[in-house]
């Protein structure tokens, strides 16, 4: 009965009167489903956004004609917020990190999909990008409003709303500038040199290194380009069939000539894994590796071998692959 | 919500009552999601739970000036979003039954994945779900929501008294079905 009796006093005064009325055994049941009912309430797995949350107020603001620029300002006399955050939902999902504080505006918002997953984010503008695993989105709290400005690292697929600002997706060394569009920006910070490729689906999109606006390429759907390096100019760009570099949206794994070390970092990715490579001369051999159905990292590990002449063993939480005796 | 406690609530009401539309959004950011929980009870479906709660905070701001900072603020909005939902659902089970009972699956299938199993846990939320109307209301607001019996009893429009009795009538009826069901799989076992 300890644990009841323990929280709240005020409150469980009349079930310990309940209680005291019962035979032992009753009391245990009653004290079993007391704790545990608190556990059936599906509706804890229901969780709000700030982003939603901020939408939601937003549509409030615009009914009632309460002025939202001056909220969350750092002078205003308020009381504590308290924030009621849902720990399970964000450990199980892990999608979302979201930094909110007094600094509201000057802290970015992030999302990312984390290993062994894919998340779908919605911008303020309603556009979408589906993160692949590993990978992540940062941008202002003006977006939408000043202007359309996200950071990636890693690869994703965005799918564009037209509006009159641009939008415009900076990786560590190139700059893709659109309007409305769909597209996919491979960026990984774990490659050799900083390396950008995009793809394009639908409409059109100027692609150029950062620091050199003028040494745009103009891709046309189903075109190809890719940028080496901070002071490299992108690549002629080139048709390709769309369905290899999308594979990861749908579960597939495709790469057409990439080193190994991109490849085994994917897949380390792609299946939360850890995968050491002791034959280093390998790493940079370049692999065209498709399927064109769902495959366990086990498979792939396996063929990568074969092609290689290497073994693998498999250890706690991974692979090593080694030279064959 | 527990942990917002009862002064916040009246302070908020003041000062909302006095058109401090800051004291507004501070008490939306921290309440929002779980009167979003509440409306999804009703709804299983978060997008029109969410669009529930937005409307009940539009007229709770739309009605400050009548609010009573002596009676709970807290209750006051439980009361809003509880007959908006009845409405929607009032509204929408006409139309598109068939809508809802596919949302409802899709919903309920998530349910439980990343808990750690109690063999108690389904059925107990069955038998909850079976319970009496009025006992189960009672019993969900004190066990979901946290709020005490007085507090109940003002959402539910009866004495806390009456509350009382609602609870530990279900509580009664929960540990025969609780007893029964021990009986019959510790018979399994034997």
């Amino acid at each position: 009965m300890a644990n009841i009796m323990n929280s709240k006093n005020s409150f469980n005064n009349w079930l310990n009167k309940f209680l005291d009325k019962l035979d032992q055994e009753k009391q245990e049941n009653v004290e079993k489903i007391w704790t545990e009912a608190k556990r059936t309430d599906e509706s804890q797995k229901v969780s709000v956004s700030e982003e939603e949350k901020d939408k939601v107020f937003a549509t409030i603001a615009s009914q009632t004609g309460i002025d939202t620029d001056t909220k969350d300002k750092d002078d205003e006399p308020k009381p504590t917020k308290i924030r009621t955050l849902n720990w399970r939902w964000i450990a199980a999902a892990a999608t979302i990190i979201i930094a909110a504080g007094l600094s509201y505006l000057a802290i970015p918002v992030q999302y990312s999909a984390s290993y062994g997953e894919i998340a779908t984010v919605t911008l303020p503008d309603q556009s979408t990008v589906t993160l692949n695993s590993g990978s992540s989105i940062t941008y202002n709290r003006l977006f939408n409003l000043i202007d359309r400005e996200v950071s990636l690292e890693g690869e994703a697929y965005f799918e564009v709303e037209n509006r009159n600002l641009p939008f415009i997706v900076h990786t560590s060394n190139a700059t893709v500038k659109v309007l409305g569009t769909s597209f996919n920006i491979r960026s990984w910070k774990d490659s050799p040199v900083p390396e950008t490729s995009v793809l394009l689906t639908e409409g059109s999109l100027a692609f150029y290194p950062t620091e050199k606006p003028d040494k745009s390429v103009i891709l046309e759907p189903s075109q190809k380009s890719s940028l080496k390096n901070i002071d490299g100019i992108p690549e002629q760009p080139f048709d390709v069939s769309k369905d290899k570099t999308l594979a990861w949206m749908n579960n597939q794994f495709a790469f057409e000539n990439v080193p190994l070390i991109q490849i085994i970092r994917e897949i380390e990715r792609r299946f939360d894994l850890n995968i050491q490579v002791e034959p280093k001369e390998v790493l940079f051999d370049t692999l065209t590796i498709y399927y064109n159905n769902k495959v366990d990292a086990e498979q792939i590990v396996q063929d990568i071998c074969q092609s290689k002449a290497l073994k693998y063993r498999k250890i706690n939480g991974g692979f090593i692959i080694e030279n064959k005796r | 919500m527990d942990s917002i406690s009862d002064k916040q609530f009246s302070e908020w009401a003041r000062s909302i009552q006095s058109g401090d539309d800051i004291a507004f959004k501070d008490m939306f950011d921290a309440t929002f999601e779980n009167y979003v929980r509440y409306a999804w009870r009703f709804t299983k479906n978060k997008d029109s739970a969410m669009d529930i709660v937005q409307e009940s905070f539009i007229k709770l701001w739309q009605k400050r000036s009548n609010l009573d900072p002596s009676k709970s603020l807290k209750t006051y909005l439980y009361r809003i979003v509880k007959n908006n939902s009845l409405n929607y659902l009032r509204d929408t089970r006409q139309h598109t039954t068939q809508m809802e009972d596919v949302q409802i699956a899709d919903d309920s299938s998530i349910v439980f994945e990343e808990d750690q199993k109690s063999e108690l846990l389904e059925p107990l939320k069955k038998w909850i779900d079976e319970l009496p109307d009025r006992q189960q209301e009672a019993f969900k607001l004190s066990r979901y929501e946290g709020l005490s019996h007085d507090e109940i009893a003002e959402i539910m429009d009866i004495s806390a008294r009456t509350v009382n009795n609602h609870i530990v009538a279900a509580l009664n009826n929960l540990q025969e079905r609780y007893k029964s069901y021990k009986d019959v799989s510790g018979k399994h076992y034997e």
